[in-house]
């Protein structure tokens, strides 16, 4: 557990001081605010929206920003292991005090780290733009209030909760295919074709067998992700939004693939030679 | 007890056996030489012995801890490798605090008195990647030593160093020799470490062909003598003729003959040159260097095979 612990220690280290994180979370944040920007124009210029509209513009600005930060997870796990094998860094660790399941484990326990970094770089674009162009009240059209500001505030609440359990799936997955991995090139690549590949054929798969893979529920290209959904709710779409099944199945079943996910990359770290 | 225990290991890559049955032990103290050409199985006896990669047989006990359990040592052990294992963009002191963040273990040497003992004291604010090549080995070997080891490995220590850099090393792994620490050394570099060594494990193709004291490896060519001649075709063709012994070198008039276990006597062969006319000059026993036992043995194995 000490070893965990130090790896974590040392990953956080090498996280905050990594200029390239802070340019990439920067850059989610100004995604995340033009997306925002894009939407404001649109809602403002269909006219039909008399309050509320803050709310779809904010999500809008979020969900490009945390798909940007999908594509930073992924790389970023991805890299871990594999760069890491290839400096050395995971030979030293080994023969210093370190297990080989802390290597994985301590990089997993990293995770909220930039996965709440993303988060409030989307959170902040998209809402910085939203108040300044659209309110946060209830969602009101042609008179009538169609959701009150506290039914649109759970909703928000509500898909940013059932979307974050994928993200830490993903940052597991981007660990496996690192853990199996002889350099981080080969690993990110084959990461990111991986997310991309399923993203593609999402369209084609039905919704049962859809919601049985993890990486449904994260904010993508594709997207199909409670958080998705949500924006959709908060734009008065009253047909839209997860069922109460799959929001619940978006809550665990992330959770249980993500640990059988590193229960496989700690079995491939075991094995192989560092 | 033994600081690193190596029983029966074997190591196999599909076909290729690249260790066979490599046994040895390494006691505190002792600065112990891992020696072999390229290929010969070194590098994968550390790293079975280090628990990077699992043996095919046998046992390795470093510190009294099985080789796939060794956090258990709990940073009793420093390990140096082949390639400096290094933050770049991070400063020589940041690097130290990076290994220290990992090993975990506090106590033992400052970082102030490991870089003053490694020489880099001047340089603590320099970004790694800035460093030579010998300093950055100087920086990986102060992150070995940094909370105080009882066992240091290093693999390849001299590699990619120029004669500068090689005697800085030399004289660093010497100090520490010194002060009782136990090193285990693996290298190619026989002439360049054999001043530093008490003991030394030599390989030929992934078999121990010599294991023991420093000074027993040497020993171990008392046969050898040099014969200094005036006609050396005559002298090689007297030799030849008489069994026994071998002539194991030859340099312009200089001869090597081993006596081996021929029980022949020094003073036979110093007869047979006589009688040959072939105008001897000076018998003497042959002053033995590591790497002349080294060529022996490796001769003897070639020879056995």
């Amino acid at each position: 557990m000490t070893g965990t612990l130090r790896i974590l220690r040392s990953e956080f280290d090498r996280l905050i001081r990594s200029l390239s994180l802070w340019i990439v979370g920067v850059t989610v944040g100004a995604v995340a605010a033009v997306s925002a920007l894009t939407s404001s124009i649109q809602i403002l210029g269909q006219g039909s929206v008399e309050s509320g509209g803050g709310w779809a513009c904010m999500l809008d600005g979020m969900r490009t920003g945390l798909a940007l930060t999908v594509f930073a997870l992924l790389v970023t796990s991805a890299r871990s292991l594999a760069g890491d094998h290839e400096s050395g860094l995971l030979r030293m660790a080994v023969t210093r005090s370190v297990s080989r399941p802390a290597l994985v484990l301590g990089r997993l326990l990293i995770a909220p780290l930039p996965i709440l970094g993303g988060l409030l770089a989307s959170f902040l674009g998209a809402w910085l733009v939203a108040r300044s162009q659209l309110d946060f009240g209830p969602l009101v059209e042609e008179g009538y209030e169609i959701l009150s500001a506290e039914e649109l505030r759970g909703e928000v609440a509500l898909g940013l909760f059932a979307t974050l359990p994928a993200l830490v799936a993903l940052w597991a997955f981007g660990l496996l295919i690192s853990a199996c991995s002889r350099t981080a090139v080969s690993a990110v690549a084959t990461t990111l074709v991986l997310f991309v590949a399923f993203d593609l054929i999402k369209e084609s798969l039905s919704q049962e067998s859809l919601y049985l893979v993890f990486a449904s529920f994260a904010p993508s290209l594709s997207d199909s992700s409670p958080l998705g959904e949500a924006a959709q709710v908060v734009q008065g779409f009253s047909d839209r939004g997860f069922s109460d099944e799959l929001l619940s199945l978006a809550m665990w079943l992330p959770w249980a693939q993500a640990l059988l996910i590193v229960g496989a990359a700690v079995a491939v770290i075991r094995s192989r030679t560092l | 007890m033994a600081s690193f225990a190596i029983h029966s290991l074997h190591k196999s890559f599909g076909s290729v056996k690249a260790v066979q049955d490599l046994s040895f032990e390494v006691h505190p103290g002792q600065v112990h030489g891992l020696l072999g050409p390229n290929g010969s199985g070194k590098t994968t006896t550390l790293c079975c012995a280090l628990g990077l990669m699992r043996p095919t047989k046998g046992s390795v006990e470093v510190l009294g801890v099985s080789s796939r359990a060794l956090h258990r040592t709990g940073g009793r052990l420093g390990v140096v490798f082949d390639q400096p294992v290094l933050l770049k963009r991070r400063s020589v002191a940041a690097n130290l605090a990076y290994h220290a963040m990992i090993r975990g273990h506090k106590g033992g040497r400052t970082h102030d008195e490991v870089l003053d003992l490694v020489g880099l004291s001047d340089l603590k604010k320099r970004r790694a990647g800035a460093l030579s090549l010998g300093q950055g080995k100087r920086l990986a070997l102060a992150t070995a030593l940094a909370g105080n080891p009882e066992l240091v490995v290093l693999d390849e220590p001299l590699s990619g160093l120029d004669p500068v850099g090689t005697r800085e090393i030399l004289a660093l792994i010497g100090k520490l020799a010194a002060s009782g620490l136990t090193l285990i050394l693996s290298t190619h570099r026989l002439h360049d470490v054999e001043p530093v060594l008490t003991h030394a494990t030599i390989m030929v193709r992934g078999r121990r062909v010599a294991t023991g004291p420093l000074s027993e490896i040497l020993g171990q060519g008392e046969g050898l003598l040099q014969a200094t001649v005036q006609n050396t075709p005559l002298a090689l063709e007297a030799l030849s003729r008489m069994g026994g012994w071998q002539v194991c070198g030859q340099e312009g008039s200089v001869i090597d003959v081993d006596l081996g276990s021929s029980g022949a006597q020094p003073s036979e062969l110093a007869e047979v040159l006589v009688k040959a006319g072939a105008g001897l000059v000076r018998l003497q026993p042959a002053g033995q260097r590591l790497a002349d036992a080294f060529d022996r043995l490796v001769a003897q194995e070639s020879a056995r095979k």
